[in-house]
């Protein structure tokens, strides 16, 4: 297992709060309305940690929108929330639909969740190949519901060389008054968990 | 074998989606058959264009953003319908759809490759019709809300609302710790008045009765009608000097109203009161009980008149 020193722990948040603060412009612009999103905690998780019910319940669905991430680094980003704070979230954008039935008002979230997401994903790895100076390709986001096993399962099961390691990127949103809380998962593989660290040595010095 | 240039470009121009390429200076490139029938726009007449020039209504600062991802780091965006409406105005065909003039966008934006660095893809899907069914749907699902909801004749809430909305009140009485009044409220010999004037002057006075009461109460009380001249009015956050205030404000005031519909013949109603507070907690159920024992108190002592449940011996 990678340790982490302070000084990385700090880049890397450094990067995350840059990454999430422009995700939080352009959601204000977007979502027309303050969206406040706080400073990023950034964590080095085993994989072990994350089935561990340590992040969230097992038993509860999670809705999350993914990217696949290729070149420089080879993975996933995977942003998840609360499946009842994603509905929060597009109440706050688009108001409470009362009108619409249940398959109506899941069809605008997920809608909404994907363009949210991807707005959010993509401003972290922008940061990311910013300051790192790294190139990383993005695929087109998908959205998706599952509990934190089967949604570690699926995604795991698509990155080619297995690792042990998970960069966790926790924020908090704040979006009229609602307080909802997502989790980016930097889902690597070995070599490109090394080959970050690598570009963080080099912009440490 | 190896598909040569014109077949891609013959895909790309009949493609049933708007397709756009744009260079980093976000100058159109290229520019579909699709996009040329529905802006009616050649090729000739855009190439070389930036989209805000030929569009200056377009949503620029969010396509801005999404081509800086990609000029920038290749990262492909999507630009719901949900969010954005749509991205390039397009006009629809006059009356084609109702209380929409603009084809609603579903927009993905890929980067493509290029020795020179990246490029934008843009594919826009028309997704308004689409957008028109869920509409309908959802006047329709509006509609049959307020009907199963709202009482036909005076539009004011049912009896099958007041059981659904009876506990939630409660419940948000007990969180905020404050008291509900509830007024049962029924008018006077009123089937006489359908025998004597029959059936549609007795809905006139129902009508009159309830604009009285929709008159005298504050948002968010609610008003409902229990079954033929009964009525409920559920009084939150009030006390019993208000309530009382309230009641005698009914009783003079309907009476003087109803003037207007029956001339020389004024109605009256009767007014049995309960009251649901922290203390004894009744259920919704028992709270309508109360109230309804109060008002055949009201009825017995000579009508015209409220009592309240503590009076009931």
């Amino acid at each position: 297992m990678i340790e982490i020193t302070s000084a990385q722990r700090d880049a890397l948040k450094e990067i995350g709060n840059v990454g999430m603060s422009k995700a939080a412009k352009q959601l204000s612009t977007l979502l027309n309305g303050h969206i406040e999103i706080s400073i990023p905690e950034i964590n080095l998780l085993g994989i072990d940690k994350i089935h561990a019910d340590s992040l969230f319940p097992n038993d509860e669905i999670l809705a999350y929108v993914c990217q696949d991430l290729s070149k420089d680094l080879v993975g996933k980003a995977i942003l998840v929330f609360h499946r009842e704070h994603t509905t929060l979230l597009t109440q706050s954008v688009i108001g409470a639909a009362p009108k619409m039935t249940e398959k109506e008002v899941r069809a605008c979230e997920r809608e909404a969740m994907i363009e949210i997401g991807n707005i959010i994903i993509s401003s972290c790895m922008s940061a990311i190949v910013n300051m790192l100076s790294c190139e990383v390709k993005l695929s087109v986001p998908k959205y998706d519901e599952a509990k934190i096993g089967s949604l570690m399962e699926t995604q795991m099961k698509d990155i080619d060389e297995k690792t042990s390691e998970i960069i966790l990127i926790e924020t908090a949103l704040d979006a009229a008054g609602n307080d909802i809380s997502g989790k980016l998962l930097l889902m690597l593989t070995k070599d490109s968990i090394d080959c970050l660290f690598m570009h963080l040595k080099k912009l440490l010095g | 074998m190896k598909i040569d240039k014109q077949v891609y470009q013959e895909v790309f121009g009949s493609m049933p989606l708007g397709l756009i390429i744009l260079n980093e200076q976000q100058e159109i490139i290229s520019w579909n058959t699709w996009m040329q029938a529905k802006t009616h726009l050649s090729e000739e007449d855009v190439m070389g264009k930036v989209l805000q020039d030929l569009f200056p209504d377009m949503q620029y600062n969010r396509l801005d953003w999404a081509c800086e991802q990609i000029f920038n780091f290749g990262a492909p965006q999507v630009i719901s319908q949900i969010l954005n409406k749509y991205i390039i105005p397009i006009p629809l065909d006059k009356d084609q759809y109702e209380n929409m003039d603009l084809m609603q966008q579903h927009v993905e934006i890929l980067p493509l490759e290029n020795e020179s660095g990246w490029l934008a893809l843009l594919v826009i899907q028309d997704v308004t019709s689409a957008v028109h069914q869920k509409n309908i749907l959802m006047e329709m699902g509006h509609k049959l809300e307020q009907e199963s909801f709202h009482d036909a004749l005076t539009g004011i809430y049912n009896r099958r609302f007041l059981w659904e909305h009876l506990e939630q009140q409660i419940a948000k009485a007990k969180r905020e710790s404050h008291a509900i009044a509830c007024l049962m409220l029924d008018l006077d010999h009123f089937k006489q008045i359908n025998d004597d004037y029959g059936h549609d002057k007795g809905d006139q006075v129902l009508l009159a009765f309830v604009a009285t009461i929709n008159r005298a109460i504050r948002t968010g009380d609610v008003f409902v009608r229990y079954g033929g001249e009964e009525f409920i009015l559920l009084v939150s956050n009030s006390d019993q000097a208000s309530i009382q205030y309230l009641a005698e404000r009914i009783l003079k005031s309907f009476e003087q109203d109803s003037v207007k519909v029956l001339e020389q013949h004024p109605v009256t109603c009767s007014i049995g009161i309960s009251f649901w507070d922290v203390e004894h907690s009744q259920g919704g159920k028992l709270l309508i009980e109360q109230a309804d024992k109060a008002l055949y108190l009201a009825k017995e002592s000579g009508r015209n008149c409220y009592k309240y449940y503590s009076q009931v011996k």
